[in-house]
Protein backbone atom coordinates (compact mmCIF):
# COMPACT_ATOMS: atom_id res chain seq x y z
CA UNK A 1 0.00 0.00 0.00
CA UNK A 2 2.79 2.27 0.92
CA UNK A 3 4.47 1.85 -2.24
CA UNK A 4 1.47 1.68 -4.75
CA UNK A 5 -1.90 3.05 -3.40
CA UNK A 6 -0.12 5.72 -0.88
CA UNK A 7 2.60 6.86 -2.80
CA UNK A 8 0.00 8.35 -5.73
CA UNK A 9 -1.26 10.26 -2.65
CA UNK A 10 1.14 13.31 -2.53
CA UNK A 11 0.33 16.51 -0.27
CA UNK A 12 2.88 19.11 -0.28
CA UNK A 13 5.18 17.05 -2.35
CA UNK A 14 5.27 14.14 -0.01
CA UNK A 15 3.40 11.05 0.91
CA UNK A 16 2.05 10.08 4.25
CA UNK A 17 3.86 7.79 6.18
CA UNK A 18 1.62 4.79 6.36
CA UNK A 19 4.37 2.20 7.90
CA UNK A 20 5.19 4.63 10.32
CA UNK A 21 1.99 5.94 11.39
CA UNK A 22 0.62 1.84 12.11
CA UNK A 23 4.56 1.29 14.03
CA UNK A 24 3.50 4.24 16.57
CA UNK A 25 -0.18 3.22 17.01
CA UNK A 26 0.80 -0.28 17.35
CA UNK A 27 3.24 0.61 19.98
CA UNK A 28 0.84 2.83 21.93
CA UNK A 29 -2.26 0.65 22.07
CA UNK A 30 -0.01 -2.78 22.54
CA UNK A 31 3.18 -1.92 24.40
CA UNK A 32 6.84 -1.91 22.92
CA UNK A 33 6.93 -5.40 22.01
CA UNK A 34 4.78 -5.82 19.90
CA UNK A 35 5.33 -2.75 18.21
CA UNK A 36 9.13 -3.71 17.60
CA UNK A 37 7.35 -6.89 15.49
CA UNK A 38 5.43 -4.51 13.26
CA UNK A 39 8.30 -2.39 12.81
CA UNK A 40 10.55 -4.97 12.08
CA UNK A 41 8.17 -6.86 9.52
CA UNK A 42 7.20 -3.64 7.50
CA UNK A 43 10.60 -2.67 7.28
CA UNK A 44 11.83 -5.83 6.10
CA UNK A 45 9.03 -5.53 3.37
CA UNK A 46 10.13 -2.00 2.87
CA UNK A 47 13.14 -2.53 2.17
CA UNK A 48 12.65 -4.99 -0.90
CA UNK A 49 10.67 -1.87 -2.47
CA UNK A 50 13.18 0.44 -1.58
CA UNK A 51 16.60 2.24 -2.82
CA UNK A 52 18.11 2.87 0.59
CA UNK A 53 20.89 1.25 1.93
CA UNK A 54 19.90 -1.90 3.39
CA UNK A 55 18.49 -2.23 6.96
CA UNK A 56 18.17 1.82 7.42
CA UNK A 57 14.52 1.75 6.69
CA UNK A 58 14.04 -1.32 9.60
CA UNK A 59 16.33 0.57 12.06
CA UNK A 60 14.96 3.71 11.82
CA UNK A 61 11.47 2.34 12.13
CA UNK A 62 12.55 0.59 15.43
CA UNK A 63 14.46 3.04 16.55
CA UNK A 64 11.44 5.32 16.45
CA UNK A 65 9.05 2.61 17.81
CA UNK A 66 11.71 2.32 21.10
CA UNK A 67 12.01 6.34 21.69
CA UNK A 68 8.36 6.44 21.58
CA UNK A 69 7.65 3.87 24.09
CA UNK A 70 10.23 5.65 26.07
CA UNK A 71 8.42 8.87 25.74
CA UNK A 72 5.19 7.09 26.36
CA UNK A 73 6.35 5.77 29.91
CA UNK A 74 6.21 9.59 30.90
CA UNK A 75 3.11 10.59 29.79
CA UNK A 76 -0.52 9.14 31.29
CA UNK A 77 -1.74 6.55 28.22
CA UNK A 78 -5.04 8.41 28.27
CA UNK A 79 -3.36 11.67 27.53
CA UNK A 80 -5.49 12.77 24.42
CA UNK A 81 -2.28 14.69 22.70
CA UNK A 82 -0.33 11.17 22.92
CA UNK A 83 -0.84 10.05 19.62
CA UNK A 84 0.13 13.40 18.21
CA UNK A 85 3.11 13.85 20.40
CA UNK A 86 3.82 10.62 19.41
CA UNK A 87 4.06 10.88 15.63
CA UNK A 88 5.81 13.77 15.46
CA UNK A 89 8.87 12.52 17.58
CA UNK A 90 8.60 9.16 15.45
CA UNK A 91 8.86 11.03 12.01
CA UNK A 92 11.82 13.33 13.08
CA UNK A 93 13.51 10.50 14.64
CA UNK A 94 13.06 8.41 11.67
CA UNK A 95 13.77 11.11 9.24
CA UNK A 96 17.02 11.83 11.12
CA UNK A 97 18.08 8.21 11.33
CA UNK A 98 17.02 7.52 7.39
CA UNK A 99 19.51 10.78 6.85
CA UNK A 100 22.30 9.42 9.04
CA UNK A 101 22.30 6.15 7.22
CA UNK A 102 22.14 8.12 3.61
CA UNK A 103 24.83 10.03 4.63
CA UNK A 104 27.33 6.88 5.91
CA UNK A 105 26.32 5.70 2.34
CA UNK A 106 27.88 8.85 0.64
CA UNK A 107 24.50 10.74 -0.15
CA UNK A 108 24.98 14.46 0.30
CA UNK A 109 21.87 15.41 1.47
CA UNK A 110 20.83 19.66 2.16
CA UNK A 111 19.88 19.26 5.64
CA UNK A 112 18.20 22.14 6.06
CA UNK A 113 16.16 22.25 2.19
CA UNK A 114 15.33 18.41 3.29
CA UNK A 115 13.90 19.75 6.44
CA UNK A 116 11.92 22.15 5.08
CA UNK A 117 10.72 20.49 2.37
CA UNK A 118 10.25 17.00 3.33
CA UNK A 119 10.46 16.28 6.84
CA UNK A 120 8.16 19.69 8.23
CA UNK A 121 5.55 19.02 5.53
CA UNK A 122 5.76 15.03 6.29
CA UNK A 123 5.16 15.92 9.94
CA UNK A 124 2.31 17.72 8.85
CA UNK A 125 0.27 14.70 7.27
CA UNK A 126 1.15 12.26 9.66
CA UNK A 127 -0.18 14.60 12.42
CA UNK A 128 -3.31 14.68 10.35
CA UNK A 129 -3.09 11.45 9.20
CA UNK A 130 -2.90 9.66 13.02
CA UNK A 131 -5.29 10.19 14.50
CA UNK A 132 -7.47 7.79 12.52
CA UNK A 133 -4.67 5.00 12.53
CA UNK A 134 -4.78 5.08 16.36
CA UNK A 135 -8.34 4.30 16.20
CA UNK A 136 -8.08 2.19 13.61
CA UNK A 137 -5.39 0.36 15.57
CA UNK A 138 -7.16 0.72 19.01
CA UNK A 139 -10.28 -1.23 17.54
CA UNK A 140 -7.96 -3.71 16.05
CA UNK A 141 -6.70 -4.01 19.76
CA UNK A 142 -10.51 -4.37 21.11
CA UNK A 143 -11.02 -7.18 18.95
CA UNK A 144 -7.78 -8.86 19.60
CA UNK A 145 -7.90 -9.78 23.34
CA UNK A 146 -6.11 -8.08 26.19
CA UNK A 147 -2.84 -6.80 26.36
CA UNK A 148 -0.14 -8.95 26.99
CA UNK A 149 1.26 -7.98 30.72
CA UNK A 150 5.02 -6.17 29.82
CA UNK A 151 7.60 -6.89 33.32
CA UNK B 1 -99.05 8.72 -24.42
CA UNK B 2 -98.70 5.46 -22.12
CA UNK B 3 -95.53 4.06 -21.59
CA UNK B 4 -95.63 1.05 -24.36
CA UNK B 5 -96.48 3.34 -26.85
CA UNK B 6 -93.61 5.65 -26.28
CA UNK B 7 -91.43 2.60 -26.78
CA UNK B 8 -92.57 1.63 -29.52
CA UNK B 9 -92.65 4.86 -31.16
CA UNK B 10 -88.91 4.81 -30.57
CA UNK B 11 -88.15 2.07 -31.80
CA UNK B 12 -89.82 2.47 -34.69
CA UNK B 13 -88.10 5.69 -35.00
CA UNK B 14 -84.52 3.99 -34.50
CA UNK B 15 -85.32 0.95 -37.11
CA UNK B 16 -86.07 4.21 -39.57
CA UNK B 17 -83.10 5.76 -38.94
CA UNK B 18 -80.98 2.40 -39.20
CA UNK B 19 -82.91 2.06 -42.43
CA UNK B 20 -82.13 5.36 -43.95
CA UNK B 21 -78.55 5.25 -43.07
CA UNK B 22 -78.47 1.79 -44.97
CA UNK B 23 -80.77 2.77 -48.08
CA UNK B 24 -78.35 6.18 -47.75
CA UNK B 25 -75.33 4.05 -47.47
CA UNK B 26 -75.96 1.75 -50.48
CA UNK B 27 -76.22 4.89 -52.79
CA UNK B 28 -72.77 5.55 -52.08
CA UNK B 29 -73.52 9.53 -51.75
CA UNK B 30 -73.26 11.58 -48.50
CA UNK B 31 -74.32 10.35 -45.63
CA UNK B 32 -75.94 13.25 -43.93
CA UNK B 33 -77.27 11.23 -40.71
CA UNK B 34 -73.48 9.46 -40.52
CA UNK B 35 -71.93 12.98 -41.00
CA UNK B 36 -74.54 14.22 -38.29
CA UNK B 37 -74.04 11.24 -35.74
CA UNK B 38 -70.01 12.12 -36.18
CA UNK B 39 -70.36 15.48 -35.51
CA UNK B 40 -72.43 15.14 -32.34
CA UNK B 41 -70.15 12.66 -31.24
CA UNK B 42 -66.80 13.72 -32.26
CA UNK B 43 -66.07 16.34 -29.06
CA UNK B 44 -67.23 13.44 -26.52
CA UNK B 45 -64.80 10.63 -28.05
CA UNK B 46 -62.06 13.29 -28.09
CA UNK B 47 -62.68 13.52 -24.45
CA UNK B 48 -63.27 10.55 -23.59
CA UNK B 49 -59.80 9.04 -25.37
CA UNK B 50 -58.37 12.18 -23.21
CA UNK B 51 -59.68 10.64 -19.81
CA UNK B 52 -58.97 7.45 -20.84
CA UNK B 53 -55.34 7.44 -22.02
CA UNK B 54 -53.39 7.49 -18.11
CA UNK B 55 -56.02 4.44 -17.22
CA UNK B 56 -54.99 2.84 -20.69
CA UNK B 57 -51.23 3.66 -19.75
CA UNK B 58 -51.48 2.48 -16.25
CA UNK B 59 -53.34 -0.60 -16.95
CA UNK B 60 -50.77 -1.29 -19.59
CA UNK B 61 -47.67 -1.09 -17.46
CA UNK B 62 -49.85 -3.33 -15.45
CA UNK B 63 -49.97 -5.86 -17.62
CA UNK B 64 -46.14 -5.60 -19.00
CA UNK B 65 -44.76 -5.21 -15.69
CA UNK B 66 -43.35 -8.31 -15.43
CA UNK B 67 -41.48 -7.63 -18.76
CA UNK B 68 -40.59 -4.17 -17.46
CA UNK B 69 -38.94 -6.01 -15.17
CA UNK B 70 -37.02 -8.14 -16.98
CA UNK B 71 -36.22 -5.46 -19.50
CA UNK B 72 -35.00 -3.27 -16.73
CA UNK B 73 -32.69 -6.04 -15.62
CA UNK B 74 -31.60 -7.10 -18.93
CA UNK B 75 -31.05 -3.19 -19.66
CA UNK B 76 -28.81 -2.32 -16.56
CA UNK B 77 -26.75 -5.37 -17.03
CA UNK B 78 -25.95 -3.94 -20.82
CA UNK B 79 -25.81 -0.63 -19.24
CA UNK B 80 -22.98 -1.85 -16.61
CA UNK B 81 -20.97 -4.14 -19.75
CA UNK B 82 -21.32 -0.77 -21.88
CA UNK B 83 -19.92 1.48 -19.25
CA UNK B 84 -17.42 -0.51 -18.99
CA UNK B 85 -16.22 -0.75 -22.22
CA UNK B 86 -16.09 2.51 -22.76
CA UNK B 87 -13.65 2.67 -19.24
CA UNK B 88 -11.50 0.16 -21.39
CA UNK B 89 -11.33 1.71 -24.36
CA UNK B 90 -10.92 5.22 -23.11
CA UNK B 91 -7.58 3.35 -21.19
CA UNK B 92 -6.90 1.75 -24.55
CA UNK B 93 -6.57 5.31 -25.84
CA UNK B 94 -4.98 6.65 -23.61
CA UNK B 95 -2.37 3.90 -23.51
CA UNK B 96 -1.94 3.92 -27.81
CA UNK B 97 -1.33 7.55 -27.22
CA UNK B 98 1.68 6.67 -25.00
CA UNK B 99 2.59 4.05 -26.97
CA UNK B 100 2.43 6.06 -30.25
CA UNK B 101 4.56 8.96 -28.36
CA UNK B 102 7.23 5.99 -27.83
CA UNK B 103 7.09 4.61 -31.20
CA UNK B 104 7.93 7.96 -32.67
CA UNK B 105 10.64 8.45 -29.99
CA UNK B 106 12.28 4.52 -30.92
CA UNK B 107 12.01 5.53 -34.93
CA UNK B 108 13.98 8.99 -34.02
CA UNK B 109 16.50 6.51 -32.56
CA UNK B 110 16.37 3.76 -34.79
CA UNK B 111 19.88 2.21 -33.09
CA UNK B 112 18.10 1.98 -29.72
CA UNK B 113 16.64 -1.21 -28.79
CA UNK B 114 14.24 -0.31 -26.20
CA UNK B 115 11.88 -2.30 -23.75
CA UNK B 116 8.16 -0.69 -22.26
CA UNK B 117 7.64 -1.30 -19.15
CA UNK B 118 5.01 -0.12 -16.69
CA UNK B 119 5.23 1.67 -13.29
CA UNK B 120 3.72 -0.57 -10.69
CA UNK B 121 5.33 1.54 -7.62
CA UNK B 122 7.09 4.37 -6.09
CA UNK B 123 9.27 4.25 -3.18
CA UNK B 124 7.96 4.26 0.05
CA UNK B 125 10.43 6.26 1.58
CA UNK B 126 10.00 10.41 0.96
CA UNK B 127 14.39 10.65 0.89
CA UNK B 128 14.61 8.37 -1.63
CA UNK B 129 13.59 9.14 -5.60
CA UNK B 130 13.06 4.74 -6.88
CA UNK B 131 10.64 3.65 -9.29
CA UNK B 132 9.59 0.10 -9.69
CA UNK B 133 8.85 -1.34 -13.04
CA UNK B 134 7.31 -4.71 -14.26
CA UNK B 135 10.16 -6.26 -15.49
CA UNK B 136 13.35 -7.59 -14.69
CA UNK B 137 16.27 -9.42 -15.26
CA UNK B 138 14.44 -12.45 -16.91
CA UNK B 139 13.69 -9.58 -19.35
CA UNK B 140 17.53 -8.90 -20.17
CA UNK B 141 17.52 -5.91 -17.50
CA UNK B 142 20.61 -5.29 -15.99
CA UNK B 143 21.68 -2.35 -13.44
CA UNK B 144 22.95 0.65 -14.91
CA UNK B 145 21.06 0.36 -17.71
CA UNK B 146 19.68 3.94 -19.10
CA UNK B 147 15.29 4.53 -18.46
CA UNK B 148 14.01 7.18 -20.67
CA UNK B 149 10.53 8.18 -21.34
CA UNK B 150 9.70 10.11 -24.73
CA UNK B 151 10.59 13.05 -23.42
CA UNK B 152 14.05 12.43 -22.15
CA UNK B 153 16.25 10.52 -19.62
CA UNK B 154 14.67 9.19 -16.27
CA UNK B 155 17.26 7.24 -14.40
CA UNK B 156 19.01 3.88 -14.77
CA UNK B 157 17.91 0.38 -13.60
CA UNK B 158 19.47 0.11 -10.13
CA UNK B 159 18.52 -3.20 -9.01
CA UNK B 160 16.93 -5.98 -11.16
CA UNK B 161 14.85 -9.05 -9.73
CA UNK B 162 13.97 -11.77 -12.06
CA UNK B 163 10.51 -10.04 -12.72
CA UNK B 164 11.01 -6.52 -11.77
CA UNK B 165 13.52 -3.80 -11.11
CA UNK B 166 14.16 -0.26 -9.64
CA UNK B 167 14.95 2.51 -11.19
CA UNK B 168 17.12 5.25 -9.72
CA UNK B 169 15.64 8.31 -10.69
CA UNK B 170 18.02 11.84 -11.80
CA UNK B 171 16.53 13.31 -9.16
CA UNK B 172 17.54 11.21 -6.39
CA UNK B 173 20.70 12.89 -4.32
CA UNK B 174 22.86 9.64 -5.62
CA UNK B 175 22.14 10.20 -9.20
CA UNK B 176 24.71 11.90 -11.25
CA UNK B 177 24.76 12.37 -14.94
CA UNK B 178 27.54 13.87 -17.12
CA UNK B 179 26.18 16.44 -19.13
CA UNK B 180 26.53 19.13 -21.88
CA UNK B 181 24.55 22.67 -22.63
CA UNK B 182 23.02 22.26 -26.16
CA UNK B 183 23.84 25.95 -27.00
CA UNK B 184 26.91 27.09 -24.98
CA UNK B 185 28.54 23.19 -25.17
CA UNK B 186 29.40 24.19 -21.51
CA UNK B 187 29.54 20.63 -19.69
CA UNK B 188 29.48 20.02 -16.15
CA UNK B 189 27.11 17.05 -14.08
CA UNK B 190 23.73 16.73 -13.19
CA UNK B 191 23.02 15.69 -9.88
CA UNK B 192 19.52 15.00 -7.91
CA UNK B 193 19.35 17.64 -5.30
CA UNK B 194 17.53 15.88 -2.32
CA UNK B 195 14.96 14.75 -4.69
CA UNK B 196 13.33 17.45 -5.50
CA UNK B 197 15.29 19.06 -8.73
CA UNK B 198 18.15 18.94 -10.51
CA UNK B 199 21.14 20.80 -9.96
CA UNK B 200 23.78 21.30 -12.88
CA UNK B 201 27.20 21.54 -11.15
CA UNK B 202 31.16 21.95 -12.20
CA UNK B 203 30.38 24.67 -14.98
CA UNK B 204 33.49 26.35 -16.65
CA UNK B 205 33.25 29.74 -15.08
CA UNK B 206 33.28 32.12 -18.42
CA UNK B 207 30.77 29.64 -20.14
CA UNK B 208 27.28 30.80 -21.02
CA UNK B 209 24.72 29.16 -19.45
CA UNK B 210 20.90 31.07 -19.56
CA UNK B 211 17.61 29.60 -18.55
CA UNK B 212 15.70 27.76 -21.07
CA UNK B 213 18.63 26.21 -22.38
CA UNK B 214 18.47 22.46 -22.72
CA UNK B 215 20.73 19.87 -20.99
CA UNK B 216 21.77 17.30 -22.88
CA UNK B 217 23.61 13.91 -21.29
CA UNK B 218 27.10 14.10 -22.80
CA UNK B 219 27.98 10.42 -22.42
CA UNK B 220 31.29 11.29 -20.82
CA UNK B 221 31.87 8.71 -18.07
CA UNK B 222 29.85 5.53 -20.59
CA UNK B 223 27.48 5.54 -17.70
CA UNK B 224 24.69 7.53 -20.44
CA UNK B 225 24.49 7.32 -23.77
CA UNK B 226 25.13 11.05 -25.81
CA UNK B 227 22.13 13.46 -26.36
CA UNK B 228 19.53 12.72 -24.37
CA UNK B 229 17.47 15.47 -23.17
CA UNK B 230 17.81 15.56 -18.73
CA UNK B 231 16.20 18.86 -18.82
CA UNK B 232 15.77 23.14 -19.31
CA UNK B 233 17.87 25.60 -17.29
CA UNK B 234 15.72 26.96 -14.78
CA UNK B 235 18.15 29.79 -13.03
CA UNK B 236 22.08 30.32 -13.09
CA UNK B 237 23.90 30.86 -10.05
CA UNK B 238 27.77 32.38 -10.41
CA UNK B 239 29.90 34.08 -8.70
CA UNK B 240 32.98 35.56 -9.10
CA UNK B 241 34.75 33.86 -5.94
CA UNK B 242 33.63 30.64 -6.77
CA UNK B 243 35.41 28.27 -9.34
CA UNK B 244 32.50 27.22 -10.98
CA UNK B 245 29.23 28.12 -11.92
CA UNK B 246 25.97 26.06 -10.74
CA UNK B 247 22.89 25.92 -12.47
CA UNK B 248 19.06 24.89 -11.57
CA UNK B 249 17.91 22.42 -13.97
CA UNK B 250 14.13 21.39 -14.30
CA UNK B 251 13.61 17.94 -15.59
CA UNK B 252 11.98 17.11 -19.29
CA UNK B 253 10.21 14.45 -17.62
CA UNK B 254 7.73 14.86 -15.01
CA UNK B 255 8.14 11.78 -12.90
CA UNK B 256 4.88 11.76 -10.81
CA UNK B 257 2.69 11.46 -14.00
CA UNK B 258 4.91 8.31 -14.88
CA UNK B 259 2.80 5.00 -15.79
CA UNK B 260 4.97 3.53 -18.93
CA UNK B 261 8.87 4.10 -19.29
CA UNK B 262 11.49 2.27 -21.79
CA UNK B 263 14.27 0.88 -20.71
CA UNK B 264 17.64 1.06 -23.24
CA UNK B 265 18.67 -2.62 -23.61
CA UNK B 266 21.60 -2.34 -25.91
CA UNK B 267 23.82 0.07 -24.01
CA UNK B 268 26.64 -1.18 -21.52
CA UNK B 269 27.10 1.23 -18.98
CA UNK B 270 31.50 1.35 -18.35
CA UNK B 271 31.46 0.97 -14.75
CA UNK B 272 28.98 -1.90 -14.91
CA UNK B 273 31.40 -3.91 -17.22
CA UNK B 274 34.34 -2.61 -15.31
CA UNK B 275 32.87 -4.51 -12.04
CA UNK B 276 32.34 -7.47 -14.07
CA UNK B 277 35.27 -8.13 -15.06
CA UNK B 278 36.21 -7.78 -11.92
CA UNK B 279 34.54 -10.04 -10.74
Amino acid sequence: MQATWVSRLRIFGVNPDLVLMLVIGWVLVRGLREGLLVALVGGLVMECLTGAPLGATTAALVLAAWLTSLAEANVFRTAWYLPYAAIVLATLVYYGTLMFFLRMAGQLLPWITVLGRVILPCVTINLVLMPAIYLACRWLHRRMGPEPVEW
Amino acid sequence: MNKPRHQAIVVILVLALILAWLVLDQRGGPNPIRDGLSYALAPMQFALTRAMRPVATVTGYLGRLSQLERDNATLRGENATLRNQITLLQEAAIENARLREQLRFQSSVPSYQLLSAEVIGRDPNNLIEYLIIDRGADDGLRRGMPVLAAEGLIGRIGSANAASATVMLITDSSSSVSAIIQRSRATGVVQGYAGLELRMRYIPQGETVEPGDVVLSSGLGGNFPRRLVIGYVASVEAQDVAMFQEARVTPAVQVSDLETVMVLLNFAPLELDAEEASS
